[in-house]
């Protein structure tokens, strides 16, 4: 972990003001997608899946979407009002080819709600472990703490190796690993549903977590309402560039 | 010095549309209308001292009596870029210097913060932001050549707040593309200073606000003392430019890129007005001492902070540390003792000193938490050595309590 914000003492409050917005959407939709479920379900933004799925050590397979979520694959979702945020691209970029990012955990629980509901498949976020293993091959080697002295766990983990480009690059920038999913190690930092909250661990419930861990070339925790990690601060380390999401389905739609 | 550049000479139009302070402040005032968006409130008029007054200095330098440089030694210093200072003896040896320096007034295209591709031309001494440290004596002479690349856009002089006269010397060092220039000054008052570019006008902090700005160490002959008069040395510098940056956004919220150095000047003066910097940063751009750039220090190392802020106050804080000795104005008035947080009076450089005494990450922040969070002023010291338990435990790891 390299940076994590977050004030306990506040977030179950927060998470859930935040949250209740989202699930009544989620609830609508839902409920929408039962009527809908059937010809007129919409596939329009069904996600891209990579060409394999990533099959874990056990067997079980997981299909992967081949780029993370794309600002043009978002703005559909606020267009149907089930985002909160309408997201846009800087310049001469197009939105179908630039990643989704500036996105909290709220944020992206609400675009899953809506695809799942859209598309009457569903999606989820993937487990960090999930993660690590279909970036394995091509993250970087993870550094050597650079203390070693159990007093100094807590400034172990900071990194002083280069870091890859912090540039929001369009899709495609980044590396592919064998499956064929893209940007596994590009500058976006994607949210994991794996709650974070240290000695509370396994403790709280997930809609009670102050933090979920994200994936990138280094993992991260991060306050589940943070959409854009600033560099620098308090917190030791050097936090995620960009958060955004990309997802996954455990059956082949 | 007896040539001087007599600005009232250059004839081509473009170098008088650029013209600052010496030539008039109307010449100053016409180069930023004829910049500016007709919707754009005129810049206030300020006198600047015009050019029959700069004549008249000129005319009394010459008139003056040469000065006698016998006694002095020369030497040269090379100045090195940000975080790091140049070689220096703490306590001064011999007679003193006539040291000679050179710096280049470079514009270049710096990427402020990589994440959102925020990039400034920056107006540079020697291609750093901040320009590098100068380090000399109380008694010794700083002689600085001045050169201004042929392919520059812009006018550039210097402002040395250590020395004495002609606006710092500000009135003495105009240099146009493809020219230099000569000045020398003596070192009179010990202590941290800044220096800047002045040009004129509005143009002052427009280059001040593309990091054209640095510090001078005048050290006492006798070093750095406490109240007492006990010698204080340090093992190390650590220089940190504090660089507000007022970058242009277009209708989106999107920083403005711009094709050459100038370029962005009416954008520059319109950011610039509302006194809120984009960005805050140390030395040129966020993450520029953290991460695979921050600082390296070892238990018992002590360091002198050198804190450069030529525009804005700061309120530098080491999380972890304290300024065991902190001198925030001159190195004539005793170091404050043990002091959580000091003060950077906008327009000086001030220096703090710290012997570390635990190992592990330090962070040197503007206490200011936004600017140091969200505005980018941060820098990171990493520190080796063995864990002290006596200065602090962990004694309950945080663990789930009984309810």
């Amino acid at each position: 972990m390299t940076f994590v914000a977050s004030n306990p003492a506040k977030t179950p409050h927060a998470f859930m003001k935040a949250m209740v917005p989202a699930l009544a959407v989620a609830a609508i939709f839902i409920g929408g997608a039962l009527f809908l479920r059937g010809p007129d379900l919409d596939m329009t933004f069904a996600p891209l899946l990579a060409e394999h799925p990533v099959v874990f050590t056990d067997g079980t397979a997981l299909y992967v979407q081949k780029y993370e979520v794309t600002v043009a694959e978002w703005n559909a979702c606020y267009q149907a009002r089930a985002c909160t945020q309408q997201l846009r691209v800087a310049g001469n970029r197009t939105p179908e080819e630039m990643p989704a990012t500036g996105l909290s955990y709220v944020d992206v629980g609400e675009y899953l709600a809506w695809i799942t509901a859209t598309t009457g498949h569903d999606y989820r976020l993937p487990s960090l472990m999930e993660w690590e293993y279909m970036a394995a091959e091509v993250l970087p080697e993870t550094p050597d703490p650079i203390f070693t002295d159990p007093e100094l766990t807590w400034a172990s983990a900071y990194l002083m190796e280069p870091q890859t480009k912090r540039t929001l690059r369009p899709q495609g920038a980044f590396d592919a690993t064998s499956a064929g999913i893209v940007d596994l190690n590009g500058s976006v930092w994607e949210w994991t549903d794996d709650c974070y909250a240290g000695a509370s661990e396994g403790l709280v419930t997930r809609n009670r977590c102050p933090a979920f861990f994200v994936g990138g070339e280094h993992i991260a925790a991060m306050s589940f309402l943070e959409r854009d990690p600033a560099r620098g601060g308090c917190a030791v380390g050097v936090p995620p560039a960009h958060l955004g999401m990309r997802l996954v389905t455990d059956t082949k739609p | 010095m007896t040539k001087q550049i007599n600005p009232g000479l250059v004839q081509t139009s473009r170098r008088n549309v650029l013209r600052g302070s010496v030539l008039a402040g109307a010449a100053a005032m016409s180069g930023a209308a004829a910049f500016a968006t007709p919707r754009r409130t005129a810049t206030p008029n300020i006198p600047a001292p015009s050019a029959r007054f700069i004549e008249a200095e000129q005319q009394a330098q010459v008139q003056a009596p040469t000065a006698d440089l016998s006694g002095y030694t020369r030497v040269k210093q090379e100045l090195v870029a940000p975080p790091f200072a140049p070689v220096h003896e703490q306590v001064a040896t011999g007679g003193p210097k006539i040291i000679e320096i050179y710096m280049e007034t470079t514009e270049r295209l710096m990427v402020v913060d990589e994440d959102t591709g925020a990039s400034v031309w920056a107006l540079t001494y020697n291609g750093s932001v901040p320009g590098p440290l100068i380090i000399c004596h109380v008694g010794d002479m700083v002689e600085l050549t001045l050169r201004n690349p042929v392919d520059s856009m812009m006018e550039h002089n210097i402002d040395f707040h250590a020395s004495t006269g002609a606006l710092g010397g500000g009135g003495l060092t105009h240099v146009y593309p493809g020219e230099e220039t000569v000045l020398r000054w003596k070192a009179t008052k010990p202590g941290c200073f800044t220096y800047h570019c002045a040009p004129g006008g509005a143009m002052i902090p427009y280059h001040v606000t593309h990091g054209m700005n640095g510090s001078v160490m005048v050290l006492p002959r006798e070093g750095l003392t406490d109240a007492d008069g006990n010698a204080l040395t340090y093992d190390s510098i650590a220089y940190i430019g504090e660089q507000d940056y007022y970058l242009p956004m277009d209708e989106f919220g999107d920083y403005k890129t711009y094709e050459v150095a100038g370029d962005d000047y009416a954008d520059s003066l319109d950011a610039m007005r509302t006194l809120r910097p984009t960005h805050c940063v140390f030395n040129g751009a966020v993450g520029a001492l953290t991460g695979e750039n921050a600082l390296k220090f070892n238990v018992g190392e002590t360091v002198l902070m050198i804190h450069n802020q030529a525009n804005r106050d700061s309120r530098p804080h080491l999380i972890g540390g304290h300024g065991n000795y902190v001198w925030e104005t001159s190195f004539s008035t005793p170091p404050l003792k043990d002091v959580e947080t000091w003060f950077v009076r906008g327009g000086t450089a001030m220096a703090s000193m710290y012997t570390f005494e635990q190992p592990g990450v330090y962070a040197y922040v503007n206490h200011n938490l936004i600017e140091a969070s969200l505005l980018g002023a941060t820098a990171h010291f990493v520190v080796e050595g063995e864990w002290n338990n006596d200065l602090m435990e962990q004694v309950v790891a945080p663990q789930a309590f009984e309810t």
